[in-house]
């Protein structure tokens, strides 16, 4: 018997590190140099099968740039099952304000969720600043997965989300906290506003 | 330039953010700032740790503010869990239908939350809850109501459902006291025109006129049936202010700039000839904002420019919105351990249960309703808890083994009482114990474990200054505070200075927002 799955996953990290370079990637496997900064989408969804009989949908949402001033909301991280949490490794400081983020998850999420720290721009190696023992050596300290990508030549990035997949059944239980949409439980009841009015315009709303 | 916008929106309020989306939306470059660190301004969700610290800033009223606090008693201990809990400091339900629920549908908003069909709705008389039917279905299951006053019943609502503009009924009657016009016009008894005032008709006062009052009759009643028999809905995680979140994304991705907790330092008008009129300066921000236009709620301008700003109001004259100007809310906020009773199960008057029970229901205080309750303002309580997921469930709480048996819901309640005035000066602790105590007498199993009472004042009415107002400087009318009305009156404000910023900057875009036809639906990339 098949099984499917749906998560909410989050991207964090400073600006300009290549949050949505990653998603793009991963969710159509295409990659732009100039990219501007997010621009038109909720969220994106893509799916990974692991084994043929289980399917993981992500449904991923970008800070839409609302990191920049530390202006994410708290609906943002509301139910987040996971979160890849992503600095540049050619920037030494980007892994700073990505411990940061890792804090503000630990504070603000659900103590479930799984969190992957990804060092992003691994073609640029030549100017590495952030070495992978660094790195490492944080996420074990922390409990969190770790591996470098590059959203330019697509290296690693299928791998980190496969990872997380294989990694969020067995450890995001049917969450307390999970909200009317897109938990893994199947929905809470609530009303489905998309529906559409009976009577809009006949002010007749019993047909007694 | 990164710092030049189209529109500065200063607050994120719930006009202001409903503006923000429809203006980023239309493909304006915007940028949002509130000088707090949270979403919402008047209108915010907070967590228990946040509502207490904002309570604790509150403690003394700085009346430089056009809406201001004043904290009156603060518990000195919180409950265990501070963050599960979101505490609205506007509560307030939506209506089915209406504008507020087509902005967040049309906007795409609706995906970010969560919403409920609401409870019972009740009016406490004689001493006890009794449940007020919500649609003509209920009148007719309802078994209290006597038949000959079911019928005169029926034949008003049928004319309130109706297009009663130029009915025989309404003419001459529409100033009116609304009371007298139940009395008069249709023969009803005291009691169910009580009912019919202070809670279809949402009411705050004896004396409303009959106009207003039947426009609100009337969308209440169409509103039923919408999503289910309430004709209103109570949204996750506190309400509106989880829905301004989910406008402030909604123009975020449609790439508008946002700077929370930022203190504004200065708005500077420059002369009428520079391209970018307007100059923002914020603390720890290094560029000053720049923008053609701004839209800001009162608070966020400088004292010194309020009486410049065009005020932007939607039409007074919008049916079932007028409503006498208020002074000042007395709020409070309660936790209890334990659940209150939805008031169907107190009357004699055995209500069907609405569907989907919910945790949230509803119920009015007429003036005079409570011994030593106000006599000439209702008290408005609404509850909210893990169903909506504004309180931690009961299973992650240590709880009393009493507690447990006898309730199969949760076990936290937050209650909101609020109670519109028009005179100033007394303190809401005092006016509101009274109604916490009554509902705390007639439910003893519950255990009152935090409360916080506070005054809202209100500004006086700024009446549009005649001559010398800036162009394109709109400033939003305080929305005023009312449970049923304030999320379509924040939808109305913010439509109309939708219009007035596209207007204001001229622009050359494809402005449809989304309020006018059009899709509605973000793409995804």
């Amino acid at each position: 018997m098949s099984k499917q799955f749906q998560f909410k996953l989050v991207l964090l990290g400073e600006s300009a590190v290549g949050k949505s370079s990653l998603v793009l990637r991963f969710v159509k496997d295409q990659f732009d140099d100039y990219r501007e900064s997010t621009i038109g989408a909720a969220f994106l969804t893509q799916t990974v099968t692991l084994d043929g009989q289980t399917t993981v949908k992500f449904e991923i949402w970008d800070t839409a740039g609302q990191e920049r001033y530390k202006s994410l909301a708290p609906m943002y991280y509301r139910n987040a099952h996971c979160a890849v949490v992503v600095y540049d490794i050619t920037q030494a400081s980007s892994l700073e304000k990505a411990r940061n983020w890792i804090r503000e998850l630990q504070r603000q999420a659900d103590p479930s969720i799984v969190i992957a720290l990804c060092g992003n721009k691994a073609d640029l190696a030549a100017r590495r600043q952030v070495t992978q023992e660094e790195a490492q050596k944080y996420a074990e300290e922390e409990g969190l997965m770790w591996s470098e990508t590059s959203a330019k030549t697509g290296e690693g990035v299928a791998d980190i989300f496969t990872a997380i997949a294989k990694k969020l059944p067995l450890t995001a239980p049917p969450s307390s906290r999970t909200g009317g949409r897109g938990g893994p439980s199947g929905a809470r009841q609530g009303v489905d506003l998309n529906r559409q009015a009976a009577s809009q315009n006949g002010g007749e709303a019993c047909n007694c | 330039m990164d710092n030049v916008f189209d529109v500065i929106v200063l607050g994120t309020g719930l006009p202001e953010s409903i503006a923000a989306a429809a203006l980023a939306k239309a493909g304006l470059k915007v940028a949002h700032v509130d000088p707090n660190p949270y979403y919402g301004a008047d209108e915010a969700t907070l967590t228990l740790d946040e509502l207490v610290q904002w309570a604790e800033t509150h403690s003394t009223s700085s009346t430089e503010e056009p809406i201001h606090y004043r904290v009156d008693y603060l518990s000195p201990d919180c409950p265990s869990h501070p963050k599960q809990y979101s505490i609205s400091l506007s509560p307030s339900v939506i209506p089915s239908i209406g504008p507020f629920i087509s902005s967040v549908i049309s906007s795409g908003v609706a995906r970010y939350g969560s919403y409920k069909l609401l409870g019972p709705i009740a009016i406490y008389r004689n001493d006890k809850f009794q449940s007020v039917p919500q649609s003509k279905e209920s009148i007719f299951q309802d078994r209290s109501i006597p038949l000959v006053e079911k019928r005169r019943l029926m034949r008003f609502l049928v004319f309130a459902s109706g297009e009663f503009e130029d009915s025989p009924e309404l003419q001459g009657q529409e100033n009116t006291s609304f009371d007298r016009f139940l009395r008069e016009s249709f023969s009803l008894s005291e009691e169910i025109s009580q009912v019919i005032m202070f809670s279809l008709a949402s009411c705050n006062f004896s004396g409303e006129s009959t106009l207003t009052a039947l426009h609100r009759v009337r969308s209440c009643l169409r509103s039923a049936g919408r999503y289910g028999s309430s004709p209103f809905l109570v949204g996750y995680y506190g309400g509106s202010g989880e829905i301004i979140q989910g406008f402030c994304r909604a123009a975020a991705v449609n790439g508008g700039v946002y700077i929370l907790g930022r203190k504004i330092l200065n708005v500077v008008v420059n002369g009428a000839q520079e391209p970018e009129r307007f100059a923002v300066e914020l603390e720890d921000v290094p560029d000053t904002l720049r923008s053609s236009c701004i839209l800001s709620s009162m608070t966020c301008i400088p004292r010194s420019l309020r009486s410049q700003a065009n005020l932007t109001a939607s039409d007074s004259n919008v049916p079932g919105t007028i409503r006498c100007q208020l002074s000042a809310v007395a709020r409070c906020v309660a936790i209890v351990q334990g659940t209150l009773t939805p008031p169907h199960l107190h009357g004699t008057d055995d209500m069907p249960l609405v569907e989907g029970q919910s945790d949230s229901f509803l119920a009015v205080f007429p003036p005079g309703s409570l011994d030593g309750g106000s006599t000439t303002s209702s008290v408005t309580l609404l509850t909210a808890g893990a169903g909506t997921m504004s309180a931690p469930s009961g299973t992650s709480m240590a709880s009393i083994p009493q507690i447990r048996s006898v309730s199969n819901r949760h076990e936290i309640d937050i209650i909101y009482l609020s109670m519109p005035l028009h005179e100033r000066g007394m303190s809401s602790k005092d006016l509101l114990q009274p109604y916490l105590a009554g509902i705390l007498d007639s439910n003893p199993m519950c255990q009152l474990v935090f409360q916080l009472f506070y005054m809202q004042h209100l500004p006086v009415v700024q009446n549009q200054s005649c001559g010398d107002t800036i162009p394109n400087f709109f400033v939003f009318s305080h929305l005023q505070p009312d449970v049923f009305q304030s999320v379509d009156q924040a939808s109305l404000d913010a439509e109309k200075a939708f219009w007035s910023t596209i207007q204001g900057v001229g622009s050359q875009t494809n402005c449809k927002g989304f309020w006018a036809e059009g899709d509605n639906v973000e793409q995804d990339l």
